[in-house]
């Protein structure tokens, strides 16, 4: 079953006078459950297909469909629900709240919804907390982790809603390749056993191994 | 918990999070003090022109009286009938009077036997009188204007109904000093001349008993308080010039003044109400206050100027700092408004903490000030004065709200234009 579906999806961005093409036309289908990575140089237009199917940019031309509902009709309102709701992100720096503990960070997304029982929010963060495996480390402020422990928080944070895509930009730059190794072996862990469907982005050819489904992308269009 | 990340986003930059509150709390405390000083020296003036001066809350001319009693008395003066009637129409005011009193103004000359001056009088019953000096407001907020022995006047008039009270600039001018009590009998004794109220001229035999302050420089040359009867006697009447209400509220005078006028009209009574702040009654409690409430009005423009620009300040660093926590807060799906709400929990975060340090620093200010009972004298006052601050409740409460409103208005404004940018660019946003 297709969860995202981009049909001659199109994003220029004015630089100046001029406008500067990203993506020139994109076709992707992501079925729900796949593990799939976008590889790309640096100025690929990676990134902007990331912004694009998370909902966090609008494309100049195009059509885009996550789990059947197009995105480019939806109002600011209905894409902060969708957003909520059914993506999570994980960022490249992790974007953690400093002044936030663990706990707090991982319940950030779950305080949208007023509506969601105190019990309900506990019982969610207590089970994505204990999947990353960061129990021990909940009253702990992000800048008292490493950058691995980091990234594993903001992907608790990023699958406590239940989301149906996770998307991730460049999620392992910022670490080690033995940290970075690891959070892709979590993430891809956490595709099989919740079966979310993750959709990340990276220049480093070396991961390739360790995922689903490849898309190259080459000029702001895909490739392969 | 928004309102717990609001509080701890205060810590964040802890060195401009002081600066800012420094900024607040100077202008919370300048406020409290300012207002605290200006509501000391409202109910000051308000209870010397109410109690003090004689004038009541309400007073009760004969209709066009205020403007013409001392060209016509004769013609505007309030006659036993006329009071009768009024006394009637005062019926179902009742319960908001706490009593009534009659008074009657006039000059003349005062004379030692030797040298003549000239005086300014005004005649007052004894029961209005009494409860005047004696009054809880004067004796809380107007004790500057009374003299030492200002408070035996009563019990002069009921030894000797012959006593007034003048200034002790009226008494030098006369060749007697105060106090008057130390004076031998035969130089107590002075004589008041007047035209009485056909025009014929008139004396009254009186006796010097003490001597009072009538507050204002301009009079204190020829001050002269004398019981009501007496001053009757002089002017040749059995008329008085107005008749006094003083209320147990004094917040119900506008409306009552109105509705006592209101009877009037409808009654066709030939009589007029008017309440102590009238310019044509109390010009100095007017005056003074207009030019009070006019430079509050300016300061306040000015610190509330300031607060807000130091709010938008430190929130305008805060929010470039956190542009790209804004950009997750978006991506994760927070709207604008709950940003813009979690930024202006924050400022009233700040608020509470400057409005509780601004209520203790004004208090400890104002403490400190008042036990130095610092005396001065403003122009055109006739007594020294203290200068004391108060904190008062419901002022704390009103610049609070104020504060609250400010600041809360002022961060909606600045967060407002960043929350509108690009999810993306405020991701992509290096923070600087």
């Amino acid at each position: 079953m297709s969860l995202v579906q981009l049909k001659n999806v199109k994003k220029s961005y004015k630089l100046g006078e001029t406008w500067v093409p990203a993506l020139r036309g994109v076709n992707l289908e992501i079925r729900a459950g796949e593990f799939t990575s976008v590889i790309g140089a640096s100025g690929s237009g990676k990134s902007t297909l990331l912004n694009l199917v998370g909902c966090l940019d609008l494309p100049t031309e195009g059509s885009i469909q996550i789990g059947g509902q197009e995105v480019t009709q939806m109002n600011e309102l209905q894409q902060c629900s969708l957003r909520n709701e059914k993506i999570g992100f994980i960022f490249q720096s992790f974007n953690l709240v400093p002044v936030l503990n663990i706990w707090e960070n991982i319940e950030l997304p779950l305080l949208v919804k007023a509506n969601l029982p105190l019990d309900q929010r506990n019982q969610r963060v207590q089970s994505v907390i204990q999947s990353v495996g960061l129990e021990t480390f909940k009253h702990h402020r992000p800048d008292q982790l490493s950058g691995g422990q980091r990234q594993r928080v903001a992907i608790a944070r990023a699958l406590v809603t239940q989301p149906s895509l996770v998307l991730a930009d460049e999620p392992t730059a910022n670490l080690d390749s033995k940290t970075a190794h690891m959070i892709l072996d979590l993430m891809a862990e956490l595709n099989k056993t919740q079966n979310v469907t993750f959709l990340f982005c990276s220049h480093d050819e070396k991961l390739i191994g360790r995922v689903g489904r490849i898309v190259r992308i080459h000029d702001g269009l895909i490739v392969e | 918990m928004m309102w717990k990340m609001a509080f701890r986003n205060l810590f964040r930059n802890k060195r401009r999070t002081i600066a800012t509150s420094a900024a607040v709390v100077a202008g919370f405390v300048g406020l409290t003090l300012l207002g605290g000083y200006i509501i000391y020296v409202e109910k000051g003036l308000k209870s010397h022109s109410v109690y003090l001066l004689n004038k009541g809350h309400i007073s009760i001319f004969k209709k066009e009286g205020l403007q013409r009693y001392h060209t016509r008395p004769s013609l505007y003066q309030l006659t036993p009938d006329d009071r009768q009637s009024i006394q009637k129409v005062l019926v179902p005011f009742k319960s908001s009077i706490e009593w009534t009193g009659l008074a009657i103004s006039g000059s003349g000359l005062i004379s030692n036997g030797e040298k003549s001056v000239p005086f300014l009088a005004v005649g007052v019953d004894l029961e209005s009188l009494n409860k005047s000096v004696n009054h809880p407001q004067v004796l809380k907020w107007a004790r500057d204007f009374l003299t030492q022995d200002s408070l035996d006047f009563v019990s002069a008039i009921q030894k000797d109904p012959f006593s007034i009270s003048i200034t002790s600039r009226l008494g030098e001018m006369i060749q007697r000093k105060v106090p008057f009590k130390n004076l031998e009998p035969e130089k107590k004794n002075v004589q008041l001349a007047g035209m009485d109220i056909f025009g014929d001229l008139n004396a009254v035999d009186a006796t010097l008993s003490v001597s009072f302050s009538t507050g204002s420089d301009m009079l204190e040359d020829s001050g002269l308080l004398a019981p009501f009867e007496l001053l009757q006697n002089l002017y040749g009447t059995d008329g008085a010039q107005y008749l006094m209400i003083y209320l147990n509220n004094d917040l119900d005078v506008a409306d009552l003044t109105n509705s006592i006028n209101q009877v009037f009209q409808t009654q066709n009574l030939p009589f007029e109400a008017y309440p102590f702040n009238d310019p044509r009654i109390s010009a100095n409690y007017v005056g003074s206050m207009g030019f009070l409430y006019a430079m509050a009005g300016f300061f306040v423009f000015l610190i509330c100027g300031a607060v807000a620009l130091s709010i938008v300040n430190s929130l305008t660093m805060g929010i470039l700092e956190r542009t790209r926590e804004i950009g997750t807060f978006r991506a994760i799906g927070y709207r604008p408004q709950q940003l813009s709400w979690l930024m202006t929990q924050e400022s009233l975060w700040l608020s509470l903490i400057c409005a509780v340090a601004g209520v203790i620093i004004s208090f400890v200010i104002g403490t400190i000030v008042n036990s130095l009972n610092i005396k001065f004298s403003p122009p055109g006052i006739s007594s020294e004065v203290q200068f004391a601050l108060f904190v008062n409740f419901y002022l704390v409460l009103l610049i609070a709200f104020l504060f609250f409103v400010l600041i809360g208005f002022t961060s909606y404004f600045v967060t407002h234009y960043k929350l509108k940018m690009k999810i993306v660019d405020l991701l992509s946003d290096s923070g600087s």
